[in-house]
């Protein structure tokens, strides 16, 4: 268990010292996934599925703040939607509009949550999302979340009723359809519904005084996750993906536990409650010491065997190889072992 | 020769004024009261072209049952109907803008303070060298 401990000490301190190339990475990595997913995914637009462009797109968001590749990302569902119908793409242009004003002119830091909701759910675990946030975030994070849900569910309708969508009346007829069909969605509303809980649950489970409030948190979070959908589905009448949904949250609370690991890992059985007064107050606190373990650092000390040296070969022997020879040899009258190998820790 | 205290503030600040003090004393710049007012009116006009945008969505998606049996009275409800709701997402946006922006401009202030306060030390470092 302590090596997982050193690991991650290793890999802080990793970070600490290239920060600056590691993060630009995760966001170069970050952009390319999220462009290649869409692009798999929805497909429509044949020009811009290629690699290549998901690539060069992926290098120039790099250089840009996180909040350009989620507006990258919106730009270009806008693009593929505009095979479809314009008008679905102006309506879907104006829902990512007003999430922007509503939202991400606040809070442009946090605008990098509704891409990874529609990311994840694309991967079917969405679930995750409203764990992670829950244990680091706020219950603020509940509007992103809600965000990337409806951006999802806008792009999977798109995606599977183009032909529907092309055979309604009217540029008028083909976004009423768009709209109904989006908005009307019940899955949609489920997990909606699943994510909110799930995220006030976390957030607010976590931040208790016990032992292990962590740990609580994130399973209770994927408990309400699968009770909340298990009872939307059966009271809205909607087709369950029962595997995939406890799947997904057993992924869900593997991904918290690893967060939990990184950023809060304490150990319990240390645990000093105190009690102090000042002119004001009694003060009863708890204090629990965090884990750190330092990686031993190996020195090896090695002192060879005394070899034994004929005069003939000493005359052969240059100044250097004489000073290293009697240098050994005084070393082994100070130390009195021969071949010794220490280990400090 | 270094003083080491006296380098170590100086990489502190010189972080702080490359990352969170750019934005910070822009910020502090501004009194409390201006800077609210400046971030509500951007606001109310954004919140006023997000409620057009919605409005537009809403009759796209409900253009049938609008048309059905329309009439004058029902004209006026819908019209007072979108007024008030217009009015109640200007005010919960303003609320909302005038919370986050007296937070922002406050956190804001606590840290120009103290870098006014280290930049207050550092001078005083210097005094004590050059005596």
């Amino acid at each position: 268990m302590s090596a997982i401990f050193v690991w991650r000490d290793r890999l802080q301190n990793t970070y600490a010292g290239y920060a600056k190339y590691i993060d630009k990475t995760v966001q170069f990595i970050l952009a390319l996934a999220a462009f290649m997913m869409i692009n798999n995914y929805f497909g429509l637009f044949e020009p811009i599925t290629k690699p290549i462009v998901a690539v060069a797109l992926a290098v120039i968001f790099t250089f840009l703040p996180m909040v350009a590749v989620v507006l990258a990302i919106a730009f270009l569902i806008v693009i593929h939607m505009c095979t479809v119908s314009m008008g679905v793409a102006g309506v879907s242009a104006a829902i990512f509009l007003l999430m922007f004003i509503f939202y991400v002119r606040f809070s442009p830091k946090t605008a990098i949550v509704i891409l990874l909701m529609i990311l994840s759910t694309i991967l079917k675990i969405p679930y995750a999302i409203p764990i992670i946030f829950g244990l680091i975030g706020a219950p603020a994070y509940v509007i992103p979340i809600v965000c990337g849900t409806i951006s999802y569910f806008m792009v999977e309708f798109v995606k599977n009723s183009v032909a529907t969508i092309k055979g309604a009346d009217g540029l008028v007829g083909q976004v009423t359809v768009f709209l109904q069909q989006v908005f009307r969605n019940k899955e949609m509303w489920i997990i909606i519904a699943a994510s909110v809980i799930c995220l006030f649950v976390v957030s607010a489970l976590r931040k208790m005084s016990c032992n292990h409030a962590w740990e609580i948190a994130i399973v209770s979070g994927a408990v309400v996750n699968v009770v909340t959908l298990t009872t939307g589905y059966i009271a809205l009448n909607v087709k369950a993906p029962y595997a995939e949904m406890i799947v997904g949250n057993i992924i869900a609370v593997f991904i918290g536990l690893v967060v939990e690991l990184f950023v809060f890992t304490v150990d319990y059985s240390r645990t000093e409650n105190l009690q102090f007064e000042d002119d004001e107050y009694y003060y009863y606190v708890k204090a629990v010491p965090k884990i750190s373990i330092s990686a031993p650092n190996k020195t090896v000390k090695k002192i060879n065997v005394r070899q034994d040296v004929s005069e003939e070969s000493l005359q052969e022997m240059t100044s250097d190889d004489v000073d290293e020879l009697l240098l050994k040899r005084s070393l082994e009258e100070e130390v009195g072992q021969v071949g010794q190998v220490n280990l400090e820790d | 020769m270094l003083n080491e205290q006296r380098v170590k503030l100086m990489t502190k600040m010189a972080s702080y004024e490359s990352k969170e003090g750019k934005e910070d004393l822009k910020i502090s710049a501004y009194y409390r009261k201006d800077y609210v007012s400046i971030h509500v009116i951007w606001t109310v006009i954004w919140s006023t072209v997000g409620y057009i945008i919605a409005a537009a969505i809403a009759m796209i998606a409900f253009w049938e049952k609008l048309l059905a049996d329309m009439n004058t009275r029902k004209i006026i409800l819908l019209a007072i109907i979108a007024i008030v709701v217009y009015l109640i997402v200007l005010i919960i946006s303003g609320v909302v803008t005038n919370k986050i922006c007296k937070e922002r401009h406050n956190r804001a202030r606590q840290r120009v303070k103290k870098f006014n306060h280290d930049l207050l030390v550092l001078k005083k470092m210097y005094e004590k060298e050059n005596r």
